[in-house]
């Protein structure tokens, strides 16, 4: 009788163990996200689109990068960095025993070879590496870069996905169209699979550095085009996350118990492109008209229902250097009638605005801004286009006003700034704005200026020009709206839209 | 003339057709507005970078070149690559056949399936209760649009009870046959519902036949009346409509596909229109063509069998 008490009891000791080990919560294997389009070119050193972009987080790194704030950088794979005193000379210590994701270390020659090819390959980004005169890796952990000229923002560029460290070998080995497909880094994450036009699943890199990150062993990003389709997906329990979301239904999916739904931060804008070359859209009165007529608020109210914020100024809130000083106009239909009667349109006049096919968001903005205009006189016809026939158009400059988005990709207000005031740049954003000289002069300057205080009162002035002469009208700044099952944790987006996926797990019981 | 000869003839009378419908496609899509190099650079792409990639894709020549070398690649049986995905179109459309096919054919099952009893007792009951509901419910069938089928059915079989996914193909071959109900479940309304009505009323014109009358003074078992006399002479038009659905489904795979988020044919047809991947759009077209044409050789050679008088020429 006692061997058995004593037996029984050892018994329940190791049960109750048990039990306090199985508490312990477990995370999922495969975290499975839907989005809306899937990517279609992973080389970092040509692609372009949002779709691809984003993807590069998760698989390669570079010297830095961006914090998770979007606003300042941090060190990735360089541990510390010294700059020259004429501001040429950048010398990197990189961190040691970095390896690719098939095991190889990552050498000088690697580096070397990833930075002059990012510079010398013709793509969207290549403005990012123009700076750079000559790389040198003295030693596996040194890496010396020399600028033509002192450049305010290299930080900032080497943040870029194109400027991330790869294989040489490897790209030499498998040849380029191949390597748009597959490409390998030192990042968190590498492509196990890819299924064009349908899923890429991400897994664990064994060699990542450090060693108890990521979390989750697979990542699949899946594309679901029909935004119904993905949400009831994401309600079913199929999706853990849909990005993408849209903005009406972001209450009902918060409702939902299971899930819940965000609006990240974002450096996202939406504005209204005004064409120059037509009239009265080269009168600034006109556009200054425009903006006192337009009730932005009631925007945010009714299409983001209120996720989302008045811009006034064509950078983001968060960035850097915003111009806090600058006032909303808010709304105002006998100043704007005023205005127009001053640029000789007393009684208002026709126009047509392109809307895009794709986009409810933009069908949204139209109709309002139809019914608020007609207030003030001015008569808009919305014309709807199927996406690619109003794109061309719009950049064929072949339009009257339309509506559409900017995102930075860089913790930088030059690269905007770059693409919206410089003529050579497809004319200003494609709307063949007169740019003022001095703007052009500053935007120049900016990107050279090494004094921080006085950089801020270039990109100051910037905006302040911007925003007295109006050439295109900055409307509200949106959220990414992205839903998930409340199992998820670790969710992590930066405002320029890299997703940080190092801590993202789903707990399951 | 044997089957074999006419078989022969009727493959050759192919090519023409598939020349015709090459050269339609190819300069049709092109007149669409819209450029690919540009729509796959995206806004912040400077007109030189366009320009660029516009002589990689092989943009810039002459259409009739560009046409020519499109022919002379089709001939070593070489679709292309895809101008978005930069893959060559049959490695895309190797597993994205699979996926439509099995869709068709799913569809094409659920139909016969649903119209083929619902006919013959429509048919039979003339007028009786039965013969209205089905009418009814045909006509109903008919009048709903997939896509809102489709919503519906995956929020009451997907989402609120978990009897199948939420779209999606699956990555096992149980999991396709799970995944592919619903859609070819909705897509087969349409199809059912004519079908059924086209037999019913075959079989009402049968019935009123005097071979039929006939048949069963001669003290013919019904079973056999009913096969050998009724059925397969409600066959022909039966089947004729069968084929021409078909070309229906296929086309309408693109609609279906979208809603249930299948990585099939009809999928990367609608987002190659968006990208104005025309390499793409020309492989697709000419492959459902030629699917086409196949199915019609395939039923008039079901003619003869069905009806003796109908001799092969």
């Amino acid at each position: 009788m006692k061997i058995k008490l004593s037996l029984l009891l050892v018994f329940v000791l190791i049960l109750s163990v048990f039990s306090v080990v199985s508490a312990e919560v477990q995370i999922a294997q495969q975290i499975k996200i839907g989005r809306i389009q899937d990517s279609y070119d992973l080389d970092p050193a040509t692609t372009t689109n949002n779709a691809n972009l984003w993807m590069f987080s998760l698989i390669v790194e570079g010297l830095v990068k961006g914090s998770n704030d979007g606003t300042s950088i941090e060190p990735a794979l360089a541990e510390s960095w010294d700059i020259s005193e004429d501001g040429l000379v950048y010398t990197f210590h990189l961190k040691p025993g970095v390896k690719f994701s098939d095991g190889t270390p990552v050498t000088g020659e690697d580096w070397v070879w990833s930075i002059l090819r990012a510079r010398d390959t013709e793509g969207e980004f290549t403005f990012t590496a123009e700076v750079i005169e000559d790389v040198t890796a003295p030693d596996d952990n040194t890496l010396i870069i020399k600028l033509k000229e002192p450049w305010a923002l290299f930080m900032a560029d080497l943040a870029m996905f194109n400027l991330t460290v790869q294989k040489k070998s490897y790209f030499e080995e498998i040849g380029q169209e191949a390597y748009t497909k597959r490409p390998i880094g030192t990042g968190p994450y590498m492509i196990k699979e890819w299924e064009m036009g349908e899923y890429i699943l991400f897994a664990k890199n064994p060699y990542y550095h450090i060693a108890s990150l990521p979390k989750t062993e697979e990542i699949k990003f899946i594309a679901v085009p029909d935004d119904n389709t993905r949400l009831l997906q994401l309600e079913a329990g199929q999706l853990d996350i849909a990005t993408d979301v849209p903005f009406n239904k972001l209450q009902e999916i918060d409702s939902n118990p299971k899930l819940t739904a965000m609006g990240m931060p974002s450096a996202y804008t939406y504005y209204l492109f005004f064409n120059h070359t037509r009239k009265p859209y080269d009168s600034q009165k006109v556009r200054l008209a425009l903006d006192y007529g337009t009730d932005k608020q009631a925007l945010v109210n009714f299409i983001l229902f209120g996720k989302g914020e008045v811009a006034t100024s064509f950078r983001p809130k968060s960035s850097l250097f915003y111009n806090a000083s600058l006032k909303d106009r808010g709304y105002d239909v006998e100043k704007a009638k005023a205005l127009l009667a001053e640029a000789g349109y007393p009684n208002g006049f026709e126009t047509d605005f392109i809307v895009r096919s794709g986009n409810s968001v933009y069908q949204q903005v139209a109709v309002l801004l139809k019914e608020q205009w007609s207030k003030m006189g001015v008569n808009m016809n919305v014309v709807a286009l199927e996406s690619g026939l109003g794109f061309q158009k719009y950049r064929a400059l072949d339009y009257d006003v339309l509506v559409g988005p900017f995102s930075d990709d860089m913790p930088d207000p030059s690269q905007q700034c770059e693409y919206y005031f410089i003529p050579e740049n497809a004319k200003c954003a494609s709307t063949a704005w007169a740019v003022p000289e001095r703007a052009i002069e500053l935007t120049q300057q900016g990107k050279r200026e090494m004094d921080m205080a006085k950089r801020e009162q270039i990109y100051l002035e910037l905006q302040q020009i911007y925003y007295d002469e109006v050439p295109m009208m900055p409307l509200f700044h949106l959220p990414y709206a992205v839903a998930m099952s409340n199992d998820i944790e670790g969710f992590a987006q930066n405002p320029l839209g890299s997703y940080r996926f190092e801590e993202l797990v789903k707990n399951i019981k | 003339m044997s089957m074999l000869n006419y078989l022969l003839k009727r493959i050759i009378q192919i090519i023409p057709v598939l020349i015709i419908v090459s050269i339609l496609i190819f300069f049709m899509i092109r007149l669409i507005p819209g450029d690919p190099a540009l729509i796959r650079l995206g806004d912040k792409a400077t007109p030189q970078m366009v320009e660029n990639l516009r002589r990689e894709m092989g943009l810039d020549k002459p259409i009739i070149v560009q046409y020519v070398i499109f022919m002379k690649n089709l001939l070593k049986l070489d679709l292309g690559d895809s101008l978005h995905y930069h893959v060559p179109i049959v490695d895309l459309l190797k597993k994205r056949m699979v996926v439509t096919l099995f869709l068709t054919a799913v569809t094409f099952i659920f139909s016969v399936v649903i119209s083929f009893p619902l006919g013959f007792l429509s048919g039979i009951k003339e007028n009786k209760i039965q013969d209205q509901i089905v009418r009814t419910a045909a006509l109903i069938a008919l009048s709903m649009p997939q896509f809102w089928v489709g919503l519906i059915l995956m929020i009451l079989f997907a989402v609120s009870i978990n009897l199948f996914p939420v779209g999606g193909w699956g990555e096992t071959w149980a999991q396709h046959l799970r995944a592919i109900i619903l859609p070819a479940f909705t897509q087969s309304l349409m199809t059912a519902a004519l079908l059924t009505r086209n037999l019913r009323n075959s079989v009402v014109d049968i019935l009123k036949m005097d071979y039929v009358n006939f048949a069963r003074s001669k003290g013919l078992d019904n079973k056999i009346v009913k096969s050998r006399y009724i059925i397969k002479n409600a066959m022909i038009f039966y089947i004729t409509l069968i084929s021409m659905r078909v070309a229906y489904m296929l086309g309408g795979s693109i609609i279906i596909e979208t809603v249930f988020s299948l990585p099939g044919v009809g999928s990367l047809m609608i987002s190659s229109i968006y990208t104005r991947d025309y390499a793409v759009i020309q492989g697709i077209v000419l492959i459902f063509a030629l699917l086409v044409m196949s199915i019609n050789i395939l039923t008039d050679l079901a003619y003869t069998y069905l009806d003796p008088r109908v001799r092969l020429e």
